[in-house]
């Protein structure tokens, strides 16, 4: 138990030292985490009227963000299924990493859920027994758990295998196994979960579909690896930490099919919409030519679905295989599909209204600063993690054997 | 060392940073939301058209107030021709007795002039003679294509102030629903059972009294459709512009 | 010796002095960015906190809520309200009917529900929403206007249809509802606890008819327009943060008598009864009417009927 407590205080200690670069990151993202503090307070003390939302559009920035970045989340466990079930142990280590990344998203998402929350103050209404936890009837009581059930799974992973390593001891079996088994079919479900919140509503036919489930998934599958890609690279560049080529090679592989499969089922709503048509399109043609005159998302879609298609046929050509173009290729899927995602799949949702009133949303300047404070305080998670667990991975820092011990 | 004045640098700047934003925040206030807000819409501004409910001949009897304008030869004589009146305007200045009788609020100094001599005239057996001019649409509003517009097809001839209905059953001002109901069944059918015309108070009666009207508290009986009403203000959503900001 | 980066001496003092003014002005920017925090005003007591659900409330303990909350009243508008808990009548189902060949767009329904429910009037909350559609042979509510001012209603051509919470018997607000602020009761009405509601507007996503309203600030109430007879479940003010919507007037039809848009409608339009009970105007609807609900599809299965009779 002193090891642990040790363990915990030597990597506490590690995240405040760093070089210069580090602290200006750090710095910078503190000073953004700031500005969203600040501007929570003034929604916290006037109420949420400080954003663009109205009774029309109930849900805007914040729950996008929040539906990308379970997908994020989700999107770990593509690395953990080559390791463990494909025996690649090029990615052995990185496995951890994603996880941080997991929990680092995780984080993000609880934190953009509740500042979406009218009364936050009133969270302990969810917790069960103490408060009353509509489960299973209502599949936000399912989010609830499977967010923080995973939060947790990977919180245990991640904190068994490095102090493991710390200690210089091989982990034990029957304490990881189970649970990255576990972990790859949770994944799948929290994104599938998500995504049943919007499917279940009969009385929003843009979310009514049945392919929304497996298009969260197949774009999670493609946003999350790219990210990671990009973020294993930083980390090579700033660390000594070893990063194959082949592991991005592998992710990248990854990546090929589930953008294909992503197109692909766009393709599938694109047809079940437009092709039989009727009035239940209606959100549908708001999102993608206007409706009555208001087109505010149809540059936004467009773009998207086009980073889409020029990072699908990239992937798919043999010139990401070179790093520069494999960066760009990453940076407009990861775009793409947070403007497909997020934006273009929750507000749409709400344009018409079910009784056919169109009121535009936009939103708004606190809003936005909120949303950089919760992404920069995920950046400055995720950069602590590492800036902990990497040497810890790298044998640098380890438990005092009781033989060096000096006097 | 070069790495380490750096750092010194960086932190440096950083604290300033911070101080400044720390400033920064407590000199602009929140938002000026918490303050009142005057309402939207100003409670002068409720345009509520009087009249929706009309006093009838029946709810005027029921209350007790003077019905005696409404018997017409209480004042009107073969041998006595009436006064009219006229304002400043050359407008007919309407008596007080007529003011309920008069339909479409119509005004008889569009056809009638100043110096026009009105003469009411009578058949031999003392009953008045309706002009022509008097039977025509202009005047008439009861029916949208076939005007009923024989005054003696409701009214009594010989008691002007009571009604007789198509039985040939004669009613007072105070009963006219039973002579709508001869010609308007389904209506009275569903007035009867309360899907027809308004009800106020309550809707357990055994909690206490439901209210309904007469249909003529709300259909005047010579111009029965309902005149146009001014709408209240329409909604305002949230971030409307025109949202009093203060 | 453990390899890792801390200094083996440990702390200087000049690394101690950088570390904590940074420290220090990290903390001073940090309490500096919650000081919007201050504005607040009396936000919420203790009690209101920790109080229970509705349905978990004893009788003693809601009688201590409702004199808590008429305090609240009292301080916020300087009026002394009344705040009664109406419990459903037995053998009351309800039922509300709405003649489209009647209504004439008038919008005082609308108005007349603000003043009696204690609805904010600024940001605006309005229950009912009067939908003003073409007579041209189809019912497409996307080809609605919510917002029409002409001179004087009704316009040629068109009608009108008001739209409040249908009170459904299969309410998709009350399966999404995370914390079930919100459920059906007896007698029909779908009902909100405004001091159980965290806010995350899930129900107002699940409507299909938009029934629903958030408070994104503070209601604000005149305060001479204030209804002091208030019901725990319905018309009294509501707080920031929290959802609410057409309850039909709980205060008003618990004790048998008609909600306010039924007693305002001068054209008679709007009907509403006991459907269990056969002599009611509902009843007699139902039965010899041709009506119709509005996304029938979706098996909502409302209790608010539509019917043309001319």
């Amino acid at each position: 138990m002193r090891n642990y407590a040790t363990f915990l205080v030597r990597c506490g200690r590690l995240a405040f030292v760093g070089d210069w670069r580090y602290y200006t990151w750090l710095g910078a993202l503190t000073a953004v985490i700031l500005l969203g503090l600040n501007a929570y307070a003034k929604q916290f003390a006037v109420g949420l009227i400080t954003t663009g939302m109205s009774d029309q559009v109930s849900w805007g920035v914040y729950i996008a963000n929040f539906t990308f970045l379970v997908g994020m989340a989700a999107a770990a466990v593509m690395l953990v299924i080559p390791v463990h079930i494909y025996k690649n142990e090029d990615l052995h280590d990185l496995v951890i990493i994603g996880e941080l990344f997991a929990v680092s998203a995780i984080l993000m998402c609880l934190c953009f859920v509740t500042v979406d929350l009218g009364r936050p103050d009133r969270f302990w209404h969810l917790i069960p027994w103490i408060g009353i936890f509509h489960f299973p009837g209502s599949m936000l009581s399912w989010d609830v758990l499977v967010l923080n059930g995973y939060l947790l799974l990977n919180l245990h992973i991640c904190g068994y295998m490095i102090y493991c390593r710390y200690c210089g001891r091989t982990p034990s079996k029957w304490f990881y196994y189970p649970f990255v088994f576990i972990g790859i079919i949770w994944a799948v479900s929290i994104h599938t979960v998500t995504a049943f919140l919007y499917v279940g509503l009969g009385g929003r036919p843009f979310w009514n579909s049945a392919v929304l489930g497996p298009r969260f998934i197949a774009s999670a599958f493609t946003a999350g690896p790219a990210f990671i890609i990009i973020a294993l690279q930083v980390l090579r560049h700033f660390s000594t930490y070893r990063v194959t080529d082949k592991a991005l090679m592998t992710l990248r592989s990854i990546i090929q099919v589930a953008m294909l499969v992503n197109l692909f089922l766009l393709a599938n709503e694109a047809f079940n919409e437009f092709y039989a048509g009727g009035r239940h399109i209606a959100s549908t043609r708001y999102l993608f030519f206007g409706l009555h005159g208001h087109h505010a998302l149809v540059p936004w879609i467009w773009t998207a679905v086009t980073f889409n298609v020029i990072s699908a046929i990239l992937f798919v050509m043999k010139a990401s295989r070179r790093i520069p173009v494999l960066n760009i290729t990453c940076a407009l899927a990861i775009v793409g599909i947070w403007i497909e995602k997020g934006m273009g799949m929750v507000v749409p949702g709400f344009i018409p209204t079910p009784i056919g009133e169109i009121v535009d949303y936009t939103p708004s300047f606190n809003e936005v600063l909120i949303c950089l404070g919760i992404w920069a305080f995920g950046f400055l998670c995720f950069t602590i993690f590492l800036r902990m667990s990497v040497p810890v991975l790298q044998g640098k820092v380890f438990m005092a054997r009781p033989r060096e011990a000096q006097a | 060392m070069e790495t380490e004045r750096k750092t010194q640098v960086v932190l440096a700047v950083l604290t300033m940073g911070f101080a400044a934003l720390a400033i920064n925040f407590v000199r602009v206030p929140a938002r000026a939301g918490v303050e009142k807000r005057a309402p939207l819409i100003l409670p002068g501004s409720l345009a509520i058209v009087p009249g929706t409910i009309r006093v009838s001949a029946a709810q005027l009897v029921a209350s007790g107030g003077d019905a005696s304008g409404l018997q017409c030869y209480a004042c009107h004589d073969a041998k006595k021709p009436p006064e009219i009146r006229y304002d400043a305007n050359h407008r007919v200045v309407l008596p007080k007795e007529h003011l309920d009788l008069i339909y479409g609020m119509r005004n008889c100094s569009e056809c009638h002039t100043p110096d026009e001599g009105v003469k009411i005239e009578y058949n031999a057996d003392g009953v008045v003679i309706i002009p022509d001019a008097h039977r025509n649409l202009a005047h008439m509003a009861h029916g949208r294509y076939l005007r009923n517009e024989d005054c003696f097809n409701c009214h009594v001839s010989t008691q002007l102030d009571h009604l007789h209905t198509p039985e040939g059953l004669v009613v007072g001002l105070d009963q006219a629903t039973q002579l709508c109901a001869g010609c308007h069944g389904t209506q009275y059918r569903d007035w009867e059972s309360g899907a027809h015309g308004r009800r106020n108070g309550y809707w357990k009666s055994s909690a206490g009294p439901t209210v309904r009207q007469e249909c003529t508290s709300c259909h005047d009986p010579h111009a029965p459709a309902f005149t146009p009403l001014i709408p209240m203000p329409a909604p305002h959503s949230l971030h409307d512009p025109r949202r009093n900001p203060s | 010796m453990t390899p890792d980066e801390t200094p083996p001496e440990g702390m200087t003092r000049r690394s101690f002095l950088r570390t904590s003014t940074v420290l220090a002005t990290g903390a001073a920017a940090i309490a500096a960015g919650l000081a919007p925090l201050r504005k607040i005003g009396h936000y919420s007591s203790v009690e209101e906190f920790l109080q229970k659900q509705y349905k978990e409330l004893s009788p003693a303990e809601m009688k201590v809520v409702l004199a808590r909350i008429e305090g609240e009243v009292e301080r916020q508008y300087g009026i002394r309200p009344h705040v009664r808990d109406y419990k459903p009548m037995s053998g009351v189902q309800f039922v509300y009917a709405l003649n489209l060949s009647r209504c004439v767009g008038c919008r005082k329904c609308v108005h007349a529900c603000v003043a009696e429910n204690n609805q904010s009037r600024n940001p605006e909350i309005q229950y009912i929403r009067v939908v003003k559609l073409p007579n041209d042979g189809s019912f497409d509510l996307e080809s609605g206007d919510v917002n029409y001012t002409p001179k004087s209603v009704p316009e040629a051509g068109f009608f009108y249809m008001p739209i409040q919470c249908h009170q459904c018997h299969n309410p998709p607000c009350v399966t999404v509802c995370p914390v079930k602020a919100t459920w059906q009761e007896a007698d029909g009405i779908t009902v909100i606890d405004y001091n159980w509601c965290i806010g995350c507007r899930y129900c107002e996503a699940a409507c299909p008819y938009f029934a629903r309203r958030f408070n994104f600030a503070t209601p604000s109430i005149p305060k001479e327009q204030i209804n002091p007879k208030m019901s725990y479940l319905g018309n009294r003010p509501r707080y920031k943060g929290v959802m609410e919507k057409c309850h039909f007037c709980i205060q008003r039809t618990r004790e048998g008598r008609y909600p306010a848009c039924v007693e305002v409608c001068p054209t008679g339009s709007r009907k509403f009864g006991n459907i269990l009970d056969p002599d009611s105007e509902v009843s007699y609807i139902l039965k010899n009417k041709r009506v119709f609900v509005l996304k029938e599809e979706l098996g909502t299965h409302p209790r608010f009927f539509y019917y043309f009779d001319i």
